[in-house]
């Protein structure tokens, strides 16, 4: 329970009344005299220990009253149980305010109930604790501050940095389009760009690899789709102008753009993933600039499981 | 009071609404909407994050996430999602491990398993 001395050197306790709110409203708004009443008797509300503790210190300034009020039953205690002053009642004050290094105004112009214009967190003392060492009588001094630690790897989430998602340390991988179901060929892709192949996968950051797939000309359909397949296209802003072109007509013209088509729908819409677009290479032919970045071959991936996957590596 | 109150969890807002209170006031009370659903919300994103993770990993050594979870009980290995991912990003040697462990069990560790399976 924190307690503030006033003008007199007498100790108060701050128990909490009642009318808690009243007490900061009277604070800063004296002219209210409304207000004061309600609390009088809970300001002057002084344990008998710390009663018997002013008696024991120097000689009170003249013309001052010992306010050493016993808790009498109209004291309203709110919160406070027997242990609690008990606790209290062990730990006396000793000392004056000064010897004490508590705060206490020496002389103001206002008295009575306002005398005493503290902040309700001010003058705390570390009271001698008298036998009881409960961690709530007991002021512990602030141990120095540890030397700082390497951060905790098991106790804090893992979040990737930007090194870890550097372009440096990208893994390059090349299919070989030859052949290949052009759906099934576009999950393989889209699942390394993304970077959902390595446990190291996070949504918000880029963690997959580059992906080159050469010779998309000759990348394969099922079914009747490269006559009935057809691709959408409204450039000008206006109606009446769009085109629809097949799945052979748009291999005639541009064969990347089936492919960068395919993977970009697998990918995520927004900032992302416009960014992990970037990393697909698509070339028509067998020929690629990134030879320098020596790729790995995961053509044989395509619409394999897992466990064929891995027997394939070992 | 409350106004600078308001005002300073609206720092980083978007256009008016860090800077007026009529329109941050707004924003703010939504954050703290948002805040407080997405309290809840974080730990199943979280468990659903670990769980992509571990699949990731496990599909590394052949293994799918259903196999590993349900071959890991089977064993009784009470190792939670947020650890097996953990394990899975910074001790691959350890996950695998796991892996192998469960693929024996499930008998796919044989490479002509594999085939067998096609």
């Amino acid at each position: 329970i924190p307690y503030f001395e006033d003008l007199n050197g007498a100790a108060h306790m701050h128990v909490q009344g009642r009318h808690e709110g009243n007490k900061r409203r009277a604070w800063r708004q004296p002219w209210r005299s409304g207000l004061r009443s309600r609390f009088r008797s809970t300001t002057s509300a002084v344990v008998g220990g710390l009663g018997e503790a002013l008696h024991g210190r120097s000689a009170p300034r003249a013309g001052s009253t010992s306010h050493n009020f016993l808790v009498t039953s109209h004291s309203r205690v709110v919160g406070g149980t027997s242990r609690r002053m008990s606790m209290v009642a062990t730990s006396p004050l000793v000392g004056t305010a000064a010897q004490r290094g508590v705060w206490a105004p020496q002389a103001t112009k206002h008295s009575g109930f306002f005398g005493a214009r503290l902040p309700s967190h001010a003058a705390r003392a570390p009271r001698a604790s008298s036998g009881t060492a409960s961690p709530l009588t007991t002021c512990v001094a602030a141990t120095p501050s540890a030397p700082p630690q390497a951060r905790d790897r098991w106790n804090i989430t893992y979040y990737p940095k930007g090194a870890d998602a550097a372009a440096l340390q990208k893994q390059w991988y090349i299919i070989d389009a030859e052949g290949q179901t052009l759906g099934r060929l576009a999950t393989l892709a889209a699942t390394h760009i993304r970077g959902k192949n390595s446990p190291a996968y996070s949504p918000s950051m880029d963690m997959g690899g580059y992906v080159i797939v050469i010779n998309a000309e000759k990348v394969a359909v099922t079914g009747r789709k490269e006559t009935d397949k057809t691709y959408f296209r409204h450039a000008v802003g206006r109606p009446g102008s769009w085109t629809v072109e097949t799945l052979r007509d748009l291999r005639k013209r541009i064969p990347e753009r089936i492919l960068e088509k395919a993977i970009r729908g697998m990918l995520p819409k927004g900032k992302l993933g416009n960014h992990l677009f970037r990393h697909l290479k698509v070339y028509k032919g067998a020929s690629h600039p990134h030879v320098a970045q020596t790729p790995t071959d995961i053509t044989r991936h395509i619409n394999l499981r897992p466990s064929e996957v891995a027997a394939l590596k070992e | 009071m409350n106004k600078d109150k308001i005002l300073k969890l609206a720092k980083g807002f978007r256009g008016r609404s860090k800077n007026c209170i009529r329109v941050a006031r707004e924003r703010v009370e939504k954050s703290l909407q948002y805040a407080f659903r997405d309290r809840k919300a974080k730990k199943r994103d979280m468990r659903a994050l670990w769980i992509q993770q571990i699949n990731a990993g496990a599909r590394q050594y052949g293994v799918k996430y259903s196999s590993l979870i349900s071959g890991l009980a089977a064993q009784n290995v009470g190792l939670n999602r947020k650890m097996l991912s953990e394990l899975a990003r910074t001790e691959p040697l350890s996950f695998k491990a796991l892996v192998d462990q469960v693929a024996h069990m499930r008998g796919l560790s044989a490479p002509h398993a594999g085939a067998a399976l096609k």
